[in-house]
């Protein structure tokens, strides 16, 4: 990938010179890593609070940090200041301005309009590009947030099994035995488990948070992990420069991180993006379902589900989400695709 | 510049009315003008029926000389109604037995099959009793026992006459182990003591405990079983031997055929007994109901509607009224709306505070709640302003004439700074850096709320928001499953949610301190207090329907100053769409009734009858052809708001 791990030999460099060929892959790589890392500032973008306050010569920066009461800019309450009402009473009575985000709303506020009930259509008017939901929340704020806390999920999910399930893995096919064995035996079982019935019911019982919801998933998700590295690790296992490196006395956690993993690393990192829309479908199904994160929690599967109740009467809830979710799927599946291209053993094989 | 435009359309339409209104070109044909013009005539008929003395009955043989009751309601039912034709319905699921007792006879259509009148019926708009298979009643000097005259023409639906040892078989039934139902026996062995025929015609019913006449009323009201189908007696295979076998009924339908797991036909009773009545007149119009299974929610039933398979569609949720407007049968004038408002019967209900739970020991910090939740706009914006606000812990608690709520409990709108003001006061006096208050202790005012259904989540997220300016977090919890365990272990801090009830409330359950303390009781919040205590054993011991309202009334008022639930709405109205062909008189509804399209089987326990509805044929044919022919009805919403509160 981009920053790889280990230092860049030459086999490396040619896979990633042959990645960039791809154009469709590098592209896509390209265009998520940016939506990701503007999704991590997406408070700056899309919030009901605003960027900048000028209030009576004072500057103010309301967006990270504590909640500002609407005392402190004249206004008669205690509570959070509506800033995009600030901005007119401001802009009346000359006191100072408001610098608003490009969307002034957040994931979790309703917008209700008088007389007319939610939800409301896309308007350039209100910045509701995407239109509101059944309850007045912005489509593109829960869309981006909605993102935000789906791709995080998902990487944070697949890297802690991955790295789980490499380390066994690796252990498994080094060692072999009877740990490989008992592992083997032991996986077998949990695997048996049926993962999305047991989150459902976890889900039903208590409603978890994204910690415990990331953990549950971890709990279920490593063992697959395991096995194509154990089946890869008993293959290099074999060869002359591991029986070199052991000549050499290298302990067993140097012959795996320096030796195996490198080689082993091929299929993890064109499993990866799999792996990683995979999570964020499971993700948004189980939200679908009603048995994901606790409500309101911005996310696509409640989207969805919103979107399929109301289609005939707001058919731009639907229409975003399975957009967006589309796009961003594609995309995942593309760098995949130019990966597997790219560490294709077909074209570079080279020992060691 | 959207409004704008939505104003200019606007003015433009009303223009286009006032200046030329025979423009407006919607079609009518002769059946449904002339129905639509009765119908504009029609008057609420005066549903009173006050308990009246009758001299005329003399019964000997008794053990004791009686005062004979009835009551004499007038003609109820519209003197449009036509007779026949098919109604089409649906029901969830196929019942699991046609039984009405026993293993799995607890199912949602069990009223179908146990469709037989009380001895007396409840009136559903002021609660007084009707005659039903007794044509008299009379009160025993104990106090506790209630004497029937039983309807002499009564007849069960295979033509056999009804009598009084159908009642004495249906208690020898319901005390038999062999139904496997420890409710019944438990009901029909402690509660209801002993049930003795003397002729063929009258009955005695006693009860375990003195009651007030009305009350006795209500609880010895029995339906019959019918000693001659069963051969008189109930042996060990009841349960398989009958699970398939409907019983014959007193009541206007029967069960004629049935596909199992696909439909259930149900037919009018030849000639039926009940006609007899005044107040039957003109009800239990149509001859055939038809209920095919359909799965899948109500999408699906959608579209089977909307196909005209079926003749009704409820459309209760506020969303769903305003989405289906749009349909284009019902702008076409050939479905018609009904939207009837009643008083419905409703429990404590709303979000229940845990007394037990850390810092809502404290009265103020509860009461704080009263201003933080802001259900008024909860109803505003996502129930569109249609359900009502609930200011107490029960609504409809009205029984043989006497109101048992406090009306004048009035909850607080919301009001960010007054609940901070009681927050304070319970300790919260700083407002943390996330806007959410913080005591001595360093606890935040951080509440989960668990609830049962995803269908709500909407409308606590707009409590959740709102909740936020008071210094207030809700963290809502959706358990589809576990939430009422929860609730009963006392193992929550706050729950959305609600309890049934019955015509007039008995609070002892719920807040005397003998179940302060124990878990798996109805006392959810822990709580305890000598002074409720009082009122509610007061309450118990209390022999008199009026008094005991008063009481009711005190509890209610303590409930409200102690804060234990917020209370928040009830739904104050019945409606939905149906075929035009589908009539209706023109005050749709009673003021207790809730679903007046069920027109088969009475939908809850204290329900009579509905049966005001009929089909009109001529109707249906001109329908069908303007449909076909694409012509267009004024659509058409048939509105009763006698029933509205406020």
């Amino acid at each position: 990938m981009k920053k790889p791990m280990f230092t860049l030999d030459p086999l490396t460099r040619k896979r990633i010179d042959r990645f960039k060929q791809i154009k469709r892959g590098y592209w896509s790589w390209r265009a998520l890593l940016v939506l990701v890392i503007l999704s991590l500032f997406s408070e700056l973008f899309i919030n009901s609070r605003a960027i900048v306050v000028s209030y009576e010569g004072k500057l103010y920066f309301p967006t990270y940090g504590a909640v500002i009461p609407g005392t402190t800019f004249g206004l008669d309450y205690q509570y959070e200041t509506n800033y995009r009402e600030l901005s007119k009473t401001l802009k009346a009575n000359g006191k100072g301005w408001v610098l608003m985000p490009l969307v002034p709303y957040s994931a979790y506020e309703q917008d209700f309009k008088e007389g007319v009930y939610p939800p409301y259509a896309p308007s350039l008017v209100s910045r509701h590009f995407l239109g509101t939901d059944s309850i007045g929340r912005d489509i593109v704020a829960r869309l981006v947030y909605g993102f935000r806390i789906a791709i995080l999920f998902s990487l944070a999910y697949v890297f802690i099994t991955f790295f789980i399930g490499t380390v066994i893995g690796c252990l498994m096919g080094y060692w072999g035995g009877w740990f490989d064995t008992i592992f083997q035996r032991i996986i077998e079982i949990w695997e048996q488990v049926p993962f999305l019935y047991v989150v459902m019911i976890v889900g039903s019982i208590y409603k978890p948070n994204f910690a415990i919801f990331l953990l549950i998933f971890i709990i279920f998700g490593w063992s697959s992990r395991t096995w194509r590295v154990r089946a890869m690790t008993y293959r290099e296992r074999e060869r002359d420069y591991i029986l070199a490196a052991k000549a050499m006395g290298a302990s067993t956690w140097r012959i795996i991180s320096v030796h195996i993993v490198p080689n082993v690393l091929v299929v993890i990192v064109t499993m990866l993006p799999f792996a990683i829309s995979g999570a964020i479908s499971s993700l948004t199904a189980l939200d679908y379902l009603g048995f994901g994160l606790r409500p309101p929690t911005p996310s696509w599967g409640e989207l969805i589900s919103q979107g399929i109740s109301a289609y005939k009467t707001a058919p731009w809830i639907l229409t975003s989400v399975v957009s967006a979710m589309t796009v961003i799927l594609v995309m995942i599946a593309f760098i995949g695709e130019g990966l597997r291209d790219a560490f294709d053993p077909k074209k570079f094989t080279v020992y060691k | 510049m959207k409004k704008g435009l939505r104003t200019a359309a606007l003015a433009l339409g009303l223009a286009a009315v006032v200046a030329a209104p025979s423009f407006a070109q919607y079609y009518t044909s002769k059946a449904v003008s002339a129905d639509e013009k009765a119908m504009a005539a029609e008057v609420r008929p005066d549903f009173s029926s006050p308990q009246v003395e009758d001299k005329s009955v003399k019964v000997s043989g008794l053990p004791e000389t009686l005062t004979w009751y009835t009551s004499k309601p007038g003609v109820w039912g519209s003197s449009r109604a036509k007779q026949g034709g098919t109604f089409r319905d649906y029901i969830a699921e196929f019942p699991d037995t046609f039984r009405t007792v026993g293993p799995n006879a607890n199912h949602a259509y069990r009223t179908f099959f146990g469709s037989n009148p009380a001895t007396v019926e409840l009136n559903m708009e002021t609660r007084e009793f009707l005659p039903g298979l007794a044509t008299h009643w009379a009160f025993g000097a104990d106090g506790k026992t209630v004497y029937y005259k039983l309807n002499e023409k009564a007849k069960w639906s295979d033509g056999k006459p009804l009598t009084s040892a159908d009642f004495t078989f249906m208690y020898q039934m319901m005390r038999s182990p062999d139904i496997q139902d420890p409710w019944y026996n438990e009901f029909y062995t402690e509660q209801m003591v002993d049930l003795k025929a003397y002729g063929p015609y009258v009955i005695s019913v006693t009860m375990n405990a003195k009651m007030a006449p009305a009350d006795l009323l209500l609880n010895t009201a029995c339906s019959p079983r019918p000693a001659h189908f069963y051969g008189g007696k109930i042996d060990k295979d009841y349960v398989d031997t009958y699970q398939w076998k409907a019983e014959p009924t007193t009541g206007p339908y029967y069960l004629a055929d049935f596909v199992k797991g696909e439909s259930l036909t149900f037919k009018k009773v030849k000639n039926w007994w009940g006609h007899e009545y005044a107040y039957n007149k003109n009800r239990f119009n149509i001859e055939t109901f038809e209920y095919k299974v359909i799965t899948g929610g109500n999408d699906i039933i959608k579209n089977y509607f909307y196909k005209g398979e079926l003749d009704k569609f409820y459309m209760i949720i506020p969303q769903v009224w305003a989405d289906e407007a749009k349909a284009p049968e019902i702008q076409k004038g050939y479905i018609d709306r009904e939207y009837a408002f009643y008083v419905p019967l409703q429990g404590v209900q709303g979000i229940f505070l845990n007394t037990k739970y850390k810092f809502l020991s404290d009265v103020n910090v509860r009461r704080g709640f009263y201003y933080a939740i802001n259900i008024q706009k909860m109803i505003d914006t996502v129930l569109r302003g249609e359900y009502a606000r609930n200011h107490n812990i029960g609504v409809g608690h009205t029984f043989a004439g006497i109101d048992f709520n406090d009306k004048t409990i009035r909850k607080p709108n919301f009001d960010p700074a007054k609940a901070g003001e009681l927050f304070a006061k319970g300790g919260f006096d700083k407002i943390g850096s996330d806007g959410i208050r913080v005591n001595a202790k360093g606890e935040r005012l951080s509440v989960e709320l668990i609830y049962a259904s995803p269908n709500h989540t909407e409308r606590l997220s707009v409590l959740k928001e709102e909740a936020k300016k008071a210094g207030l977090e809700l963290n809502l919890n959706l358990m589809q499953k576990g939430s009422f365990t929860a609730l009963r272990e006392k193992n929550f801090q706050a729950y959305w949610g609600g309890m049934s009830t019955s015509v007039y409330p008995d609070y002892w359950e719920y807040f005397h301190s003998t179940n302060a303390d124990k878990t798996q009781t109805n006392n959810f919040w822990g709580y305890a207090n000598p002074e409720m205590d009082k009122l509610l054993d007061a309450f118990r011991a209390e022999g008199d329907l009026k008094k005991k309202a008063e009481l009711t009334k005190k509890i209610e008022r303590l409930v409200d100053q102690e804060a234990l639930v917020i209370p928040h709405y009830y739904v104050p109205y019945y409606r939905g769409g149906t075929w035009k062909w589908v009539r209706f008189p023109k005050w749709l509804n009673n003021k207790f009734n809730d679903d007046f399209f069920e027109a088969m089987a009475p939908y809850n326990g204290y329900g009579a009858y509905f049966g005001y509805q009929w089909i009109d044929q001529d109707i249906r044919k001109e329908v069908l052809e303007a449909q076909k022919a694409g012509k267009a009805y004024e659509p058409r919403i048939w509105m009763d708001t006698t029933n509205k509160a406020n």
